[in-house]
C-alpha cells in the first residue's frame, strides 16, 4: 500500500504530538495451534490494527471463551511488575549507579537464567526505574536488557507470523525499550542489531524499529550548528563558558572568569563569567556621554536540560546602524524602480555614499556591549560585574548605567524527570 | 510506559469529567486506517466543534459574510487580470510571507498546546513584543496526565491558518520558485521544529507534514535560519514515515513552529518574519536516500 501513513514510526522529535494516545486494545490471535496470550499493543510498532482484530475476533461477548487467561490476568500482571520492581528498589538502597543496576539484572538471571519467567515484566520494571539509577543514556544497559529475551525461540518462521506480530507482548516490550532509547538520544549500534536478529529475527517489527532508528538518528546527531554535547558538564563555570561561547556571534569574543575572592567589596561569594569582544570595547569607548547604558536580564538560555540565566549590557541603537539601513533601503528602492533600469550593464553602477558598516553587535533593538553569567544571578553579582567591566572599559565609569533587572533567581536550573526528588536545583559557589 | 496504568476499567472509576474525556478519546482514530476505511473526521477526533445544521442565526451570519467574501473575489480577479506574476527568478530573491510586527498577523496564527485537549499541562502564548516582534513563549510540561491513556506529553505549537481564498475555498501556497525557507528568530537555545502542512486530497494524507528542526543559538543576537526545502522530511501524526518523498512546493497549506524537546521549563522564541528565499546554487532535490528496500519494510 503506497500511500498509507503509519504511526508506528520514529517520532519526529518535535512533532511528537502525544504519542500513543490510543486506548490499549486486547486481541487474541490464534496462530497455528498456539494461542497467543492477549497483549497490550500501543500505537507504536503495531503493524496489525488492534481495533480491527478486536472487531473480527474478540467482540465483548465472545471474549469469554476465547480468553486464554483468567479474568484478573491484568491485575496479576501489574502485581508482577510491582514485584519485579522490588529487585531494583533493593539495589537502589545500596547504590544508585550503573553497577548496581546491572547487579539487579544479574540477580534476576541467577534465579531465572534458564526459563526467564516474567522477563517482560522485569524489563518494564527496569525501564521504570532507569532514571533513578541515572542509566537512561547508557547503551550497554539497554543491551543488557535486550539480552534478557530468550534467543531463537521467537524468530518467526513464515510471513504470517511476521505480519501478525509474532510474540506480540515480547516484541512490544522490545519496541518500548527502543523507544525509550530514542527519547534519550541513545543511538543503537551493530551489536544491538545482531542481538535483535538473534531474538526476533531480521524481519520482525522490533527489528524494523531498530532499522528506522539506525537510519534517522545518526542523521540528526550532529545536525545542530550550535552543538551541545549530549552529557552537559555539571560544573557551573564550565556551563557558563559553554553558554557564553554558544551565544556569541563575534568570533573574537573573549570570556573572562572572575571569582568573587578577587573582588573584596562583593557581598555574594560567587563567580562571574563575562564575555566581551574588542569590537564591543570600541563601541563603549565611542559611546556618547549623555545617553545611558542598560543592564538587562535575567534572560534564559538552555543547554539541553540545563537552563542558565544571563545578563546583557546594552545601549540604544547606534547612529551607524540607522544610517546604514536608511541608506540600504534607499538603494533598494532605487534599484527596484523601473526608471533606473538600463539595458547597458555598465550603467547600473552608481556612486553611493560611504557609509560605515555596523558591527554584528548593533541590532535594531539595541547594541549588545557585553554579556555575563553569574553563579547566583543576583542583583549584587550583576553590579559587581559592571564594576569589573570598568577595568577594561574606563569609559563605562563616566556613563550613566541603568539597571533593568527582572528577576533574581538561581543561575542554573535543572528540571529533572518527573518522579525524581530534585525537581528544582540551583548552584552557586558559596 | 505502555504497560502502566492502561486499564480502562480503572479510569472510568474516576471523576466524571475524566470519563467524558476518556470516552471521547476512545473514538480518536490515532491508529492508522489500514483497511482503507474512510476517515470521516478531518482533524482525527481533535475537532473543537461539531458541524451544526444551519439555523436562522447561522444563515444570517452567512449572509453577512457574503459582502467581504465578494470583495475578496473581486481582488482575486483584479490580481489575475493584471498578470504581474514574477517570471524571472534571480539568485538571492526573497519574499517575506509573514512579518510579525502587528497584532493582526499574530492573532491570525493559532496557538496549540497539549493542555487544549486535556493531554498535558503546557502553557503557551504568541504575543506582540515591545520591539514589534512576535514572541512565542510559555512553559513546557512533560508530566503525563494520569488518565491511563496518554503515553507522552508536552508540546506547544504556533501555526498559520490553512490558506484560503474567497468563499473559504482552499488555496494552497505555491512556493515552487523558491528553494529555502527563511526565518529570522531569536531563541533561547532550545531546538524547535518547523512544520509545513501539506494540502493533500486523500484521508490517508490529511496529516502529512514536512518537518525540520529549527536550532536556536540562544542569547541576545538575532539569527537567520535558511532551511532548504529539500531537507524537510515527511511525517504524519508525529511519526517519521518510511516512504519518503520530496515536498510538493505547490501544495503547501500552512506553516508552524513546534516545541517538544522534552525539557520541562520556560521557553521563549522571538520571531521577526518567515519568508522564502531563492538560492540558484542549491541543486539538491531531496536530502534523503531513495534507494529500494525490500517490500516488507515499506508501507
Amino acid at each position: 500500500m503506497e500511500t498509507s501513513r503509519c504511526v508506528c514510526r520514529i517520532t519526529t522529535r518535535a512533532a511528537q504530538l502525544v504519542r500513543g494516545t490510543t486506548a490499549p486494545h486486547r486481541h487474541v490471535c490464534t496462530l497455528g495451534r498456539r494461542l497467543v496470550s492477549p497483549c497490550v499493543v500501543s500505537s507504536c510498532g503495531s503493524r496489525v490494527s488492534p481495533s480491527h482484530l478486536r472487531l473480527l475476533h474478540v467482540t465483548a461477548p465472545t471474549r469469554g471463551w476465547m480468553e486464554a487467561r483468567s479474568k484478573d490476568a491484568d491485575k496479576k500482571e501489574k502485581e508482577l511488575i510491582v514485584h519485579q520492581e522490588t529487585i531494583f528498589d533493593e539495589a537502589a538502597k545500596k547504590a544508585q549507579n550503573k553497577e548496581s543496576f546491572k547487579a539487579a539484572i544479574a540477580k534476576y538471571l541467577r534465579v531465572q537464567g534458564i526459563y526467564r519467567r516474567g522477563h517482560v515484566e522485569f524489563i518494564y520494571a527496569a525501564l521504570n526505574k532507569m532514571s533513578i539509577f541515572g542509566v537512561q543514556k547508557e547503551l550497554s544497559v539497554y543491551k543488557a536488557l535486550i539480552d534478557l529475551f530468550p534467543k531463537e525461540k521467537m524468530v518467526p518462521q513464515n510471513v504470517w507470523q511476521v505480519e501478525m506480530m509474532h510474540y506480540p507482548k515480547q516484541q512490544q516490550c522490545c519496541i518500548d525499550i527502543l523507544e525509550k532509547m530514542e527519547f534519550n538520544g541513545v543511538v543503537p549500534d551493530d551489536e544491538m542489531g545482531r542481538q535483535l536478529v538473534g531474538v526476533f529475527g531480521d524481519k520482525a517489527h522490533a527489528f524494523r524499529k531498530y532499522r528506522r532508528m539506525m537510519y534517522w538518528m545518526p542523521k540528526f546527531k550532529y545536525a545542530n550548528p550550535y552543538y551541545v554535547p549530549r552529557d552537559v558538564p555539571s560544573d557551573p563555570i564550565e556551563l557558563a563558558i559553554m553558554a557564553l561561547k554558544r551565544m556569541a556571534v563575534d568570533l573574537e569574543n573573549d570570556i573572562i572568569i572572575h571569582k568573587s575572592k578577587e573582588y573584596d567589596t562583593a557581598v555574594d561569594r560567587t563567580f562571574i563569567a563575562s564575555a566581551q569582544s574588542p569590537d564591543q570595547q570600541a563601541l563603549i569607548a565611542g559611546h556618547p556621554a549623555d545617553s545611558p547604558v542598560y543592564v538587562e536580564g535575567g534572560f534564559k538560555v538552555w543547554l539541553r536540560e540545563v537552563c542558565l540565566t544571563y545578563f546583557v549590557l546594552r545601549s540604544e541603537v547606534t547612529q551607524t546602524f540607522t544610517t546604514f539601513h536608511e541608506n540600504k533601503d534607499k538603494e533598494e528602492e532605487e534599484t527596484d524602480s523601473y526608471l533606473n533600469w538600463s539595458i547597458f550593464a555598465d550603467d547600473t553602477e552608481k556612486p553611493a555614499p560611504m557609509v560605515k558598516v555596523p558591527t554584528s553587535h548593533e541590532q535594531e533593538d539595541g547594541t549588545i556591549l557585553a554579556t555575563c553569567i553569574t553563579g547566583t544571578a543576583s542583583k549584587d553579582s550583576v553590579t559587581t560585574w559592571v564594576k569589573l567591566l570598568e577595568d577594561t572599559n574606563p569609559r563605562l565609569s563616566k556613563l550613566p548605567v541603568v539597571f533593568l533587572l527582572k528577576t533574581e533567581e538561581a543561575a542554573i536550573q535543572t528540571w529533572t524527570e518527573p518522579g525524581d526528588k530534585n525537581t528544582h536545583m540551583s548552584h552557586g559557589l558559596k | 510506559m505502555s504497560m502502566t496504568g492502561v486499564c480502562l476499567k480503572q479510569v472510568t472509576g474516576c471523576v466524571s469529567r475524566r470519563i467524558l474525556s476518556v470516552t471521547r478519546r476512545h473514538h480518536l482514530a490515532i491508529q492508522p486506517n489500514r483497511c482503507l476505511f474512510f476517515e470521516s473526521d478531518f482533524k482525527s477526533g481533535y475537532s473543537s466543534k461539531k458541524l451544526k445544521r444551519p439555523t436562522l442565526a447561522g444563515l444570517k451570519e452567512e449572509v453577512k459574510d457574503l459582502g467581504p467574501e465578494l470583495g475578496k473575489l473581486k481582488q482575486e480577479w483584479i490580481r489575475k487580470m493584471r498578470c504581474d506574476e514574477v517570471w524571472d527568478q534571480q539568485h538571492g530573491d526573497y519574499e517575506v510571507v509573514w512579518r510579525f510586527n502587528d497584532k493582526d498577523t499574530i492573532n491570525s496564527w493559532i496557538v496549540t498546546r497539549d493542555h487544549d485537549h486535556d493531554e498535558g499541562n503546557s502553557k503557551a502564548e504568541f504575543t506582540l513584543g515591545a520591539n514589534k516582534k512576535g514572541i512565542f513563549r510559555g512553559v513546557l510540561d512533560t508530566n503525563v496526565p494520569k488518565d491511563g491513556i496518554i503515553k507522552e506529553s508536552g508540546f506547544c505549537n504556533i501555526s498559520s491558518q490553512r490558506h484560503k481564498k474567497s468563499f473559504k475555498r482552499d488555496d494552497p501556497y505555491n512556493w515552487e520558485r523558491y528553494t529555502h525557507l527563511l526565518l529570522r528568530v531569536r531563541g533561547d537555545g532550545r531546538t524547535y521544529q518547523v512544520v509545513i502542512g501539506m494540502h493533500r486530497y486523500y484521508d490517508l494524507t490529511w496529516n502529512d507534514q514536512y518537518t525540520y528542526p529549527l536550532f536556536t543559538r540562544g542569547g541576545p543576537y538575532w539569527q537567520t535560519a535558511k532551511i532548504p526545502f529539500s531537507k524537510f522530511y515527511l511525517a504524519a501524526k508525529g511519526r517519521i514515515q518510511d516512504k519518503q518523498e520530496k515536498m510538493q512546493l505547490d501544495r503547501i497549506s500552512y506553516v508552524g513552529i513546534t516545541l517538544a524537546d522534552a525539557y520541562n521549563g520556560p521557553f521563549n522564541l522571538e520571531v521577526d518574519y518567515i519568508g522564502l528565499y531563492y538560492d540558484s546554487n542549491h541543486s539538491q532535490d531531496f536530502a534523503y536516500e531513495m534507494y529500494q528496500v525490500p517490500s516488507y519494510m515499506i508501507y
